[in-house]
């Protein structure tokens, strides 16, 4: 087990180098340089000379990479071009606010979803099946950002219930966690529903019925026991696309988290901050993803003892 | 076994009346109603269990063995099942009129069910210690150790080693899971057990294995016992009674002698000619020709007529009733009332 | 192989094709999810060709000084914006954007993806691995960052826009395709068109793929709903079609500062996204349901 996720970390270092190359010459290829704000017509060629090779940009791209690959390797990141504040530093900060965000909204997503796709299972081509997934399916088109500003202009503007962005309350939490967790709700819901409905026409629940096992607890225990991993194959994907694509929230809210701090970093050409963000949410990413498969392990004795064999084993249905 | 005499003791009690019959099924009718169709799975069962008695269900795919087991259990799936009519009775209980809270406590306790393929029907996320534990905590309010404890008696009964009780379904073979499922079915001692095809999906060599362990722990349970299947020899090897469907109805029904030595119905003679003779093995296999009617459009007359090679145009105009011919011994084939009919009858050799 | 054979099984093959597209049909009108997904992007459709026809630059773009900020009446049924244009006409010219973001870039999805997805997963071997690691590489950027970089790059307009979300579509396209060649290429008629000495290409895009089109086609049509919800994520943070377009995600970004005086400007943008994207989400359900009845039951 160990081995195992010793080696999904291990893949994870040449993907990195790739997408922050990517990074890199995307961000030199785009047009403008970080220098352009700081050019005044009072400054000579020279000047201008002297300002670009202070960020190195009199030297080729690979150079500039190799300087960064380099400090990388000894654990720096980098500082912002723009604010000269470290990177590792600036993310630290940022990040709890968007870690909290997406896992308020996470809870509040699986909490309601998961009744609410047993519900649909359970009443499956009824009128109320039908009502649940079209709920769910509005959820899923709804524009995450317009959720936001239309929960901001009925809550926060008419109502005055919650404030429009980031206070230090928990208060301000209530409005981007719904905005964000509806989605998440929607595709929850959805997964689940179709997991039960799988695991619905399994003999096992006949045989556990057979024994006397309350209904509830045939739902329950059996059925949402045995239509856990796609779900949570689900909940991990929406875990990561949040924490790396909350940035849309984050600008609704005026969020202090590391979404919008990389949005601002692509406009302004901060090459070192935008690649420095961009690892360390795709570490967190792959992380995510290492830990929901962990999960599939302790849930499901199949895949553990698949694990302990090193070998993929094909399971019995 | 010690916990079990205590538990006999009360349900004797309970079906003292009723002559030691533990199940009735009465005039049971199934349909199973689909947007375009109907099937007409079961039309019109009936027969009796006796304590620490067998009775084997004998017939094709689709005769509607499987349905009058999930009746008797009412686990007929609903929709689309529906059971139109019919009692019936498990322990003096009337199965078919109870609440879903009363039936949780009556399934596992005064009856069990062995489904047909034990790959599948075992919960693969739970060990089988827990599976077997489960019906002992539900249905006799034992603490999780006390229940485990028995889980393990339980599976050395079934001859599993105790120790395997925390291993999951997938680490046993197919005739060990068929174990732990009778093991499983067995833990509360249950007055019936129906066992649907137990052997049909393990190999010959398992079968015979996990027929005569069923045997003993029968009589070890006193377990009165439904055996459904369509192996004859099965049959004759479990069973004291013996029922046989065709279409939904049962066609021939009497003692294990009755309905293997004095055969009387034209189907049952047709399904031992389709079995090779251990003493003639060079005699041509006699298939009964043409397939079972659509269920969803029974004939009009003996569903059998078609192919029957004795039937005549009143076989194919009204449905025969299931009369006596002895005490024991019923048969559903309206040529009887001829005087003097016979069919030939299926010989040994 | 005599070329009477061969056209005996074109023809019966042809025959095939138009029956199952036929029983694909009736499937998807009994279904009601379907149908309303299918008229609302015929609404959209023909909003769309209206707007072309009877809309002129000029109404779109002159400014009304007068006509600030007026709520929804029976003059302007959505209100008008903070130039007094009239926004039931601006959204519904920006249709055109939505439609081509949800055809274009889920077609570059395709296109590439299909077609780097098939390699894979028929030669097998480093060109597999090479594939796959790139397609690793994609999905492991988010998104909407990956759009963000390649507007940033290519500048903001529809055609980019539609590059940058059509991109992060490749990836999902690769692994479908790859999954569903694997199980395909191993069938005996795959074989025996190896047989008769056909050529791996034309195998691949002649006996392969049409095998494989019902996932894709599913996948296709459900990813049509992301693709607009990206489109329009990314104009709304700045990273799309540029302000004075009225590009659905653009007109709510540009309403941000006055949501507290006109709401509708806000309002009604998203209800449009909204629409879209749940018409290609019913629809992509109702295909998958009619193309594969097993997975229904």
């Amino acid at each position: 087990m160990l081995r195992y996720c010793a080696i999904r970390i291990a893949l994870l270092i040449p993907i990195l180098l790739c997408v922050s190359f990517i990074i890199f010459w995307l961000i030199d290829l785009a047009p403008g340089e970080i220098t352009d704000t700081m050019i005044t017509d009072q400054m000579t060629e020279e000047d201008i000379q002297i300002l670009r090779a202070k960020y190195d940009l009199d030297k080729p791209l690979i150079v500039r990479y190799g300087k960064y690959i380099w400090n990388l390797l000894h654990g720096d990141l980098g500082r912002s071009q723009v604010s000269n504040l470290s990177v590792w530093e600036q993310y630290k900060i940022r990040f709890p606010f968007t870690l909290r965000l997406s896992i308020y909204s996470l809870i509040l997503g699986v909490a309601l979803a998961i009744p609410a796709g047993i519900f649909a299972a359970k009443h499956a081509g009824t009128i109320w099946d039908n009502i649940t997934t079209a709920i769910a399916m509005l959820g899923l088109s709804m524009p995450n950002f317009w959720l936001g500003l239309m929960l901001l202009i009925y809550f926060s503007m008419k109502l005055k219930m919650f404030p429009a962005a980031y206070d230090g309350t928990w208060k301000s939490y209530v409005l981007p966690v719904v905005a964000n967790g509806f989605a998440m709700m929607a595709s929850i819901t959805r997964q689940t529903r179709s997991s039960i409905l799988d695991v619905s026409r399994q003999d096992f629940l006949r045989t556990a019925r057979a024994k006397g096992v309350p209904e509830r607890r045939v739902t329950y225990k059996h059925e949402l026991g045995n239509a856990w991993i796609p779900i949570i194959t689900q909940i991990g994907m929406m875990l990561g696309m949040t924490l790396g694509g909350s940035a849309v929230i984050e600008a609704v809210y005026s969020w202090p988290g590391v979404g919008y701090l990389l949005v601002e970093a692509i406009s302004r050409r901060d090459t070192i901050m935008a690649c420095g963000c961009v690892i360390l949410t795709a570490t967190m990413y792959t992380i995510i993803l290492l830990i929901v498969d962990l999960v599939y392990a302790a849930i499901d004795p199949r895949i553990r003892s698949a694990y302990a064999r090193k070998k993929k084993r094909r399971v019995e249905a | 076994m010690s916990i079990k005499t205590v538990d006999t003791a009360g349900k004797e009690q309970a079906v003292v009346s009723n002559d030691d019959v533990v199940l009735e099924v009465e005039d049971l009718v199934v349909h199973y109603v689909l947007k375009k169709s109907v099937v007409e799975a079961v039309n019109g069962v009936s027969f009796k269990l006796k304590k620490r008695r067998a009775i084997g269900l004998v017939g094709e795919t689709g005769a509607g063995k499987t349905t009058t087991a999930l009746a008797i259990m009412n686990l007929v799936p609903d929709p689309p099942g529906v059971i139109k009519n019919g009692k019936i009775t498990v322990c003096g209980k009337d199965m078919l009129s109870m609440k879903p809270h009363q039936l949780e406590k009556i399934r596992g306790k005064d009856i069990s069910m062995i489904f047909q393929d034990p790959m599948t029907s075992l919960n693969p996320v739970m060990t089988v210690g827990e599976q077997i534990a489960e019906s002992v905590r539900l249905h006799e309010h034992v603490g999780k150790h006390e229940a485990m404890k028995r889980a393990v008696e339980m599976l050395e009964l079934v001859g599993i080693p105790g120790e395997r009780a925390g291993d999951y379904p997938h680490q046993f073979s197919g005739g060990m899971k068929q174990r732990v499922v009778i093991a499983v079915a067995l833990a509360c001692n249950p007055s019936v057990l129906i066992a649907d095809e137990p052997t049909t999906a393990l190999d010959v060599t398992i079968q015979a294995q996990v027929l005569s362990m069923m045997n003993d722990l029968k009589e070890k349970c006193d377990t009165a016992l439904v055996m459904i299947t369509h192996d004859l020899g099965v049959v004759a090897k479990m069973c004291d009674e013996v029922a046989v469907l065709y279409a939904g109805r049962i066609v021939e029904y009497g003692t294990l002698e009755d309905v293997f030595n004095r055969t009387m119905h034209p189907y049952t003679e047709g399904l031992f000619n389709s079995l090779p003779k251990i003493n003639n093995r060079h005699a041509p296999l006699k298939p009964i020709p043409g397939l079972m009617p659509d269920p969803t459009r029974l004939p009009p007359g003996c569903a059998f007529a078609d192919r029957c090679r004795y039937a005549t145009d009143a076989c194919r105009a009204n449905i025969p009733e299931l009369r006596r011919v002895s005490d024991t011994h019923s048969v559903a084939c309206s040529r009887y009332e001829e005087p003097g009919f016979s069919i030939e009858g299926w010989r040994h050799g | 192989m005599s070329s009477k054979v061969t056209a005996q099984q074109a023809v019966s093959r042809q025959y095939e094709k138009e029956n199952r597209a036929l029983a694909v049909w009736k499937r998807l009108r009994t279904n009601p999810g379907a149908v309303i997904g299918l008229i609302i992007l015929i609404i959209m459709v023909l909003l769309m060709i209206y707007s072309f026809l009877f809309i002129s630059y000029e109404e779109i773009y002159t400014i009304d000084s007068k006509n600030r900020f007026s709520p929804p009446s029976s003059e302007h049924i959505f209100g008008t914006d903070e130039m007094g244009r009239d926004l039931a006409k601006r959204i519904i010219y920006g249709s055109r954007y939505s439609l081509a973001v949800a055809f274009g870039a889920v077609a570059i999805g395709v296109i590439i993806g299909t077609f780097l997805g098939s390699i894979a997963g028929y030669f097998g071997g480093w060109v597999d691995n090479l594939i796959m690691r790139i397609s690793d590489i994609m999905s492991s950027i988010p998104g909407i960052l990956l759009g963000m970089v390649i507007v940033t790059i290519l500048g903001p307009n529809l055609l980019n826009l539609l590059i940058a979300v059509g991109v992060t579509n490749i990836a999902g396209f690769i692994r479908m395709a790859r999954a569903s060649v694997l199980t395909t290429k191993s069938n005996e008629y795959v074989e025996s068109a190896r047989a008769i000495g056909m050529s791996e290409f034309r195998i691949i895009f002649t006996q392969v793929l049409p095998n494989s089109l019902s996932p894709l086609i599913v996948t296709a049509t459900a990813r049509m709903a992301t693709s607009i919800l990206a489109a329009a994520g990314l104009s709304f943070l700045g990273f799309g079609i540029a302000a004075p377009k009225p590009e659905w995600g653009a007109l709510i970004s540009g309403s941000r500062n006055f949501i507290n005086y006109a709401p509708h400007l806000c309002t009604y943008p998203g209800l449009f996204i909204m629409l879209m994207a749940f018409a290609c989400a019913l629809l992509g359900d109702g295909l998958r349901d009619a193309l594969d009845p097993k997975l229904k039951k």
